[in-house]
C-alpha cells in the first residue's frame, strides 16, 4: 500500500512537472497525429459545424477542427464520435448520417461509409473489421468492411443501441433507446456476427466500460414518464451496473443521481488501471472504486461537464463543458486528485475525448 | 402595476380638427380634394423624424406574384433570413437586431407570432397589400412590443375611384414554380371592395453544389415543395356624418418540405403546415378638428411540425401542434389645438390564448396599452412626443417615449431629422410556457435607439421642364438593448434567462435618381447600410465584441431600370457581406459574402379597358453559389415568366 501510495506520487509530480507547460496552439511538428488525444465535438445542430480537436501529447500543442484544416472541407452535422481503427481513424457523424475514415497520421480523409441513417459509435474489431451502431428507434448494428469502406451486414439489437465494449469474443452493445425507451444490453459473438444474449438492465443503457477483472459497467440513464400535457408521470432511477462476462448477468446495481434532477448522465469511463470508475451526474464527476461497495455522495470534481476521458498514460482527467452548445466549449484537465491543471478552448459542444 | 409612472394625457373634447393627408415619406401637407378627406394611421402620423421607406410598386419589380421578402430586400438592404428556397422559413430583420424584434403590421395588427415572436414572410405575396412601408427604429410608444430593428407596415388602402378592375396574374418557371392570383376591385367614391386570391407551388428541386461532401458533387435538392393558398378580402365605405368602415378578411394555409442540410447522406421527412385567419374591423368618425378611431382584430394561426424517421413510418417521431387566437382593440381619440398643435390619446387591449403540446395546459394572456402624444408644426419645425406604457399581469415593461424633431433647411427639399426613442420586447409565449425550462418571470427586453439623419430632394413631381428626380437620404442609428432574452443549457434541459446587452450602431445610405424625357424612362437606386451588433456583456461572465451571427456588416442594393414607351427592363443587384455564424466570429464558419443580380425584361400595353403586362425574368443571373444560412443551399440560376391580364373600367376622379 505504501508502494503504491509512492509510486503514485512520483507519477503525480511527472505529471505535474511533464504538463507544467500550457497548451499552445502552434503548428504541428512533422510527426503527424498519431499520438494524441481527440476531442469530438458535436457542433450546433443543423448548422455543419461540428469538429475534431487535436491535443499533441508529446508536446502539448492544440489543433482544433483539424479534419477542416486538412481536408478543407467540413466535417459534418452532429459529429458523435470517433473510434481508432489501426491505423485508420473512424469519425462518425450522425445527422450527416455517415462515417469519415481518415488516417491516423496524416488525417487526410480516406473517403466515407454511407448507407446508414443514424450512426452513433464505431468499435474496431481487427483484421479491416468494425461494428458500427445506428438507429433512433429499432436499431441494428452494421458490420463495416474497412478495406472497402461499406457495410456487409446488419445485426438487429435493440432501441437506440450507443456504446460498445469488447471482452473476448463478444461485443456488450448499450440500448440506451433512442427517441423511446429499451433496458437491455444485446451480447454479440463476433465470430458469428449473431446476438447470443439480451441482458436486462436498468432503464436506457448508455455508456458502458470494462474494469481491470474483465467486469463490464454499464450506466443506465432511466427514463422519464410525461402525460400529454409534459407533467412527469413516473420517473425511474439512474443506475450504475456491473454485469458478469462469465455469466453475462447483472451482479451488482447501484442508484445514482436523484429524481427530480432533470438529468441524464451518460457518460462513464475507467482510469488507466481499470480501478476507478469515473461518470457524470448533474452536479459534476463522481469516482468510485470497483470495489466498493456504495456510490459516493458527492462529486470528486464539481462542474458541469458534458464529456469525460482519462488520459491513459498519466491519468490525467480531461473534462468537457459544452457551454450553451452554440459557442466553443471548454476542456479542463485536472490531476489525478481533482486539482485542475488548465483550461482551454475546444470546438462547439465537445462530448467525448478518445486517446492514441 | 409594477413599474412606476402613468402616463396619462387627458383627452381634449371639443376643439376644432385639422385633417391631414400624409404620404408614406412625403413631407404632411394638408390636401382638400373637394369632399375627399383621408385620415393618416397614426404610427405614421408621428413619423416624419424617422426614415420611411416605402415601397414603389413602380418601380420594384416583379411585384405581385413575389414573397414579400424578396421585394423588402429590392427596397433596402435589410437582413433577410431565408432557410432554403421558395417557401423556406423567411425572416426580416433590421439595424442588427433579431427577427423577433421587427414587429410587421397587417393594417395596424401585428401578425408576428405569439409563441416564438417572429413573423414568416414566405407566406406574405406582396401583392396582396396596396402599401408596403419599412421603418427603421420604429419606436415602443408607437408600435408597442418587439421594434428594436423597427416595423413593417402592410396595408390595405382602397383607392376611391369609380372602377372595376380585375386582373388575373400567373406565374410559371424553373423548379416546378407555378403560381397565380386572381384580383377584383371595384366600387365608388364611397364603397370600395377587393378581394384577392392567390396560389403558389413550387418543387425546389434545384441543383447545387454540395462542399461539404467530398468532390463537392452536384446534388438535387430534394423532398422541398412548397404549397400555398391565400385569400384577402377588403371592403371600406366612406358613409354621412363623417363616420367610416373598413373591414377585411385573410386566411391563408401552407404546407412545406424540410430538405435536409448539405454534406448530409439521409433524406429528411419533417413537415410543416401553417394556417391562419385573420378579421378586422375599424371604424371611424371625424369632426371638424378632431377624430375617434375604434378598431378591433381576431386572429388565430395554426401550426403543425412532423417528422418521420422514413418515408414509410406508420407514426410520426416528432409531432408538434400550436394554435394561437388572440384579439385586439383599441380606441384612439385625435384632436387639433389651434393652429399649430395636436393632441391624442387612447388604449388598447389584447387578449391571448394559445394550445401547444409542447406547453403544461392552454394559456391565457391579457394586457393594456394607455397611450398619448402631441406633435407641433409651425413653418420649418415638427416636434412630437408620444408615450405609452402596458400594463400586464406577469411584469410590465417600463414606460416608453419617442421624441423627435425634423427641421427643413430648404422647404421642399431639404429636411433634417432626429429622434431619440425608448423599446422593449416581452418574452413571447415559448419563452415563458415552454415545458420543460420556460420561464413565465422573464423580465421584457427594453432599452433605446438614437436616429438622426438627412433627406434631400429635387423636384418630387417630374415634368417636361424638370425631366430629372433625385433624392439622397443618409441615417445614422444607435440602439442599446438590455437583458436580451437567451435560452442557454441547464441541467438536461434548456431554459431562457435575461442575460445580454446588445449594442447596435451604423449608418444607412440611399440615393435615387430619375430621368424622363419624350417616352423615356431611366431610373436607378442605389442602398449602402453598415451595421455593427455586438454582445456588450454577459451576465456575470466575461465580456464579449464579437459581431452577432448572421448580421453582415456590409449590404447594399441596387436597382437600374429603364421604360420606354411600353416596354421596360431592368437589373437588380443585393449584396449581402459575410457574415459569421457562431458567436466567437470563428473564421472557418464565416459565411462569405455574394451579390445576387435579377434580370427583369417585358412590356405592357393597354387596348380599351384591356391591359397586359408580360414579363420575363431571371433570378440569380450569374448563377452565384450562396448560402443565407449556413449549410442551407439556394438555388442558382432560375428563368420565370410572369403575366397579368387586367380588365378595367373607371371614370376620372373629380
Amino acid at each position: 500500500m505504501k508502494k503504491n501510495l509512492l509510486l503514485f506520487l512520483l507519477i503525480i509530480s511527472t505529471s505535474a512537472f511533464f504538463y507544467s507547460c500550457k497548451m499552445t496552439s502552434t503548428h504541428p511538428a512533422d510527426t503527424g497525429f498519431l499520438h494524441g488525444a481527440y476531442i469530438v465535438n458535436e457542433g450546433t445542430y443543423n448548422h455543419n459545424n461540428g469538429s475534431i480537436t487535436y491535443i499533441d501529447l508529446d508536446s502539448s500543442y492544440i489543433i482544433n477542427n483539424i479534419f477542416n484544416i486538412i481536408n478543407q472541407r467540413p466535417l459534418g452535422d452532429i459529429v458523435q464520435s470517433l473510434t481508432v481503427a489501426g491505423d485508420k481513424g473512424l469519425i462518425v457523424v450522425n445527422h450527416s448520417a455517415k462515417v469519415e475514415v481518415v488516417d491516423m497520421q496524416t488525417f487526410v480523409s480516406l473517403g466515407t461509409i454511407t448507407g446508414c441513417n443514424y450512426p452513433r459509435y464505431a468499435l474496431y474489431l481487427g483484421n479491416d473489421n468494425a461494428y458500427l451502431t445506428n438507429g433512433a428507434f429499432t436499431g441494428n448494428v452494421y458490420v463495416l468492411d474497412l478495406k472497402n469502406l461499406i457495410i456487409t451486414d446488419s445485426i438487429v439489437v435493440g432501441n437506440g443501441p450507443e456504446t460498445m465494449v469488447r471482452y473476448g469474443d463478444y461485443v456488450y452493445v448499450a440500448n440506451s433507446g433512442g427517441w423511446t425507451n429499451d433496458s437491455t444490453v444485446s451480447v454479440i459473438d463476433i465470430t458469428r456476427n449473431e446476438v447470443v444474449k439480451t441482458i436486462k438492465t436498468g432503464d436506457n443503457p448508455v455508456a458502458m466500460a470494462v474494469d481491470l477483472d474483465g467486469y463490464i459497467w454499464v450506466l443506465c440513464k432511466g427514463k422519464i414518464v410525461y402525460d400529454q400535457n409534459w407533467n412527469i408521470v413516473s420517473e425511474t432511477d439512474s443506475k450504475l451496473q456491473k454485469i458478469s462476462p462469465y455469466n453475462q448477468e447483472v451482479e451488482v446495481s447501484y442508484v445514482i443521481g436523484q429524481k427530480g434532477d432533470y438529468f441524464n448522465p451518460v457518460r462513464l469511463t475507467t482510469d488507466n488501471m481499470g480501478e476507478l470508475l469515473y461518470f457524470v451526474e448533474h452536479d459534476g464527476i463522481y469516482s468510485m472504486n470497483i470495489y466498493a461497495s456504495e456510490v459516493p455522495k458527492s462529486p470528486f470534481i464539481s462542474g458541469s461537464f458534458y464529456g469525460l476521458g482519462i488520459d491513459p498514460y498519466n491519468g490525467l482527467i480531461y473534462a468537457l463543458n459544452a457551454g450553451d452548445f452554440t459557442s466553443p466549449g471548454l476542456l479542463k484537465r485536472y490531476y489525478p486528485n481533482g486539482r485542475l491543471l488548465d483550461t482551454v478552448s475546444v470546438g462547439i459542444a465537445p462530448n467525448g475525448i478518445y486517446f492514441h | 402595476m409594477k413599474k412606476a409612472g402613468l402616463f396619462f394625457l387627458v383627452f381634449s373634447l371639443l376643439f376644432p380638427t385639422q385633417v391631414f393627408r400624409v404620404l408614406a415619406s412625403e413631407p404632411d401637407t394638408l390636401v382638400n380634394i373637394a369632399d375627399v378627406k383621408v385620415y393618416a394611421r397614426r404610427s405614421l402620423y408621428y413619423q416624419e423624424d424617422k426614415k420611411v421607406i416605402a415601397c414603389d410598386s413602380s418601380l420594384v419589380l416583379p411585384i405581385g406574384l413575389e414573397p414579400l421578402g424578396e421585394v423588402l430586400q429590392r427596397m433596402a438592404p435589410v437582413n433577410l433570413m431565408q432557410y432554403g428556397a421558395q417557401g423556406s422559413l423567411a425572416t426580416l430583420s433590421l439595424r442588427g437586431s433579431s427577427s423577433s424584434q421587427t414587429q410587421i403590421n397587417w393594417n395596424g395588427f401585428p401578425i408576428n407570432s405569439l409563441t416564438s415572436g417572429i413573423a414568416d414572410l414566405s407566406q406574405l405575396d406582396a401583392g396582396m397589400f396596396e402599401e408596403i412601408l419599412l421603418i427603421p427604429g420604429a419606436s415602443g410608444s408607437l408600435y408597442g412590443s418587439g421594434t428594436f430593428g423597427g416595423a413593417i407596415n402592410l396595408d390595405n388602402r382602397p383607392v376611391w375611384e369609380k372602377k372595376i378592375l380585375t386582373s388575373v396574374g400567373l406565374n410559371g418557371g424553373s423548379f416546378g414554380t407555378l403560381g397565380g392570383n386572381i384580383l377584383f376591385q371595384g366600387g365608388t367614391d364611397r364603397f370600395q371592395n377587393k378581394s384577392g386570391f392567390f396560389l403558389h407551388n413550387a418543387n425546389n428541386n434545384f441543383p447545387y453544389r454540395d462542399d461539404y461532401k467530398p468532390g463537392d458533387p452536384t446534388e438535387i435538392s430534394f423532398h422541398n415543395r412548397y404549397q400555398y393558398i391565400g385569400f384577402i378580402q377588403t371592403f371600406s365605405a366612406r358613409l354621412t356624418h363623417g363616420i367610416s368602415l373598413q373591414t377585411g378578411f385573410w386566411y391563408q394555409k401552407k404546407r412545406k418540405e424540410f430538405p435536409h442540410v448539405m454534406g448530409t447522406y439521409q433524406p429528411n421527412y419533417q413537415e410543416q403546415r401553417d394556417s391562419s385567419l385573420r378579421v378586422y374591423l375599424i371604424l371611424g368618425k371625424r369632426w371638424l378638428r378632431s377624430s375617434l378611431s375604434v378598431r378591433g382584430a381576431w386572429f388565430r394561426d395554426n401550426m403543425w411540425f412532423m417528422d418521420k424517421t422514413s418515408a414509410n413510418a406508420p407514426d410520426y417521431s416528432i409531432d408538434s401542434r400550436f394554435r394561437t387566437i388572440r384579439f385586439m382593440s383599441d380606441v384612439y381619440f385625435h384632436h387639433s389645438v389651434g393652429k399649430y398643435w395636436t393632441l391624442d390619446g387612447g388604449f388598447a387591449s389584447s387578449t391571448a390564448m394559445a394550445m401547444v403540446t409542447d406547453y403544461d395546459g392552454t394559456i391565457h394572456e391579457y394586457s393594456i396599452d394607455l397611450y398619448a402624444g402631441s406633435k407641433y408644426r409651425h413653418d420649418r419645425w415638427t416636434g412630437s412626443l408620444t408615450m405609452r406604457q402596458n400594463f400586464n399581469p406577469y411584469n410590465n415593461p417600463l414606460p416608453q417615449a419617442d421624441a423627435g424633431i425634423r427641421y427643413a433647411l430648404q422647404p421642399d427639399r431639404t429636411f433634417l431629422r432626429f429622434n431619440v426613442s425608448t423599446k422593449y420586447r416581452l418574452p413571447t409565449l415559448n419563452d415563458k410556457y415552454w415545458t420543460p425550462g420556460g420561464n413565465p418571470d422573464l423580465c421584457p427586453e427594453h432599452g433605446w435607439g438614437i436616429t438622426t439623419g438627412i433627406d434631400h430632394r429635387t423636384n418630387h413631381q417630374r415634368d417636361h421642364h424638370t425631366p430629372w428626380m433625385f433624392r439622397w437620404q443618409s441615417d445614422f442609428f444607435f440602439n442599446l438593448l438590455n437583458d436580451q432574452i437567451r435560452w442557454i443549457p441547464g441541467q438536461g434541459y434548456w431554459y431562457p434567462e435575461n442575460m445580454n446587452k446588445v449594442w447596435t450602431y451604423g449608418a444607412e445610405n440611399s440615393l435615387q435618381s430619375t430621368w424622363g424625357k419624350n417616352h423615356l424612362t431611366i431610373t436607378c437606386q442605389l442602398n449602402y447600410n453598415f451595421t455593427i451588433s455586438t454582445v456588450l456583456e454577459e451576465s456575470g461572465n466575461k465580456q464579449f465584441h464579437y459581431q452577432n451571427s448572421y448580421v453582415p456588416v456590409h449590404s447594399a442594393s441596387g436597382i437600374f431600370r429603364m421604360d420606354f414607351r411600353f416596354l421596360y427592363a431592368g437589373i437588380y443587384e443585393n449584396f449581402t457581406g459575410a457574415r459569421y455564424t457562431t458567436p466567437d466570429n470563428d473564421p472557418l464558419y464565416k459565411l462569405n459574402p455574394y451579390t445576387i443580380t435579377d434580370l427583369v425584361v417585358g412590356g405592357k400595353k393597354n387596348k380599351g379597358n384591356w391591359g397586359m403586362d408580360l414579363r420575363f425574368v431571371v433570378k440569380n443571373l450569374f448563377n452565384t453559389d450562396y448560402q443565407v444560412i449556413h449549410s442551407y443551399p439556394m438555388p442558382g440560376r432560375a428563368y420565370y415568366l410572369k403575366a397579368r391580364f387586367t380588365f378595367e373600367t373607371k371614370q376620372p376622379i373629380y
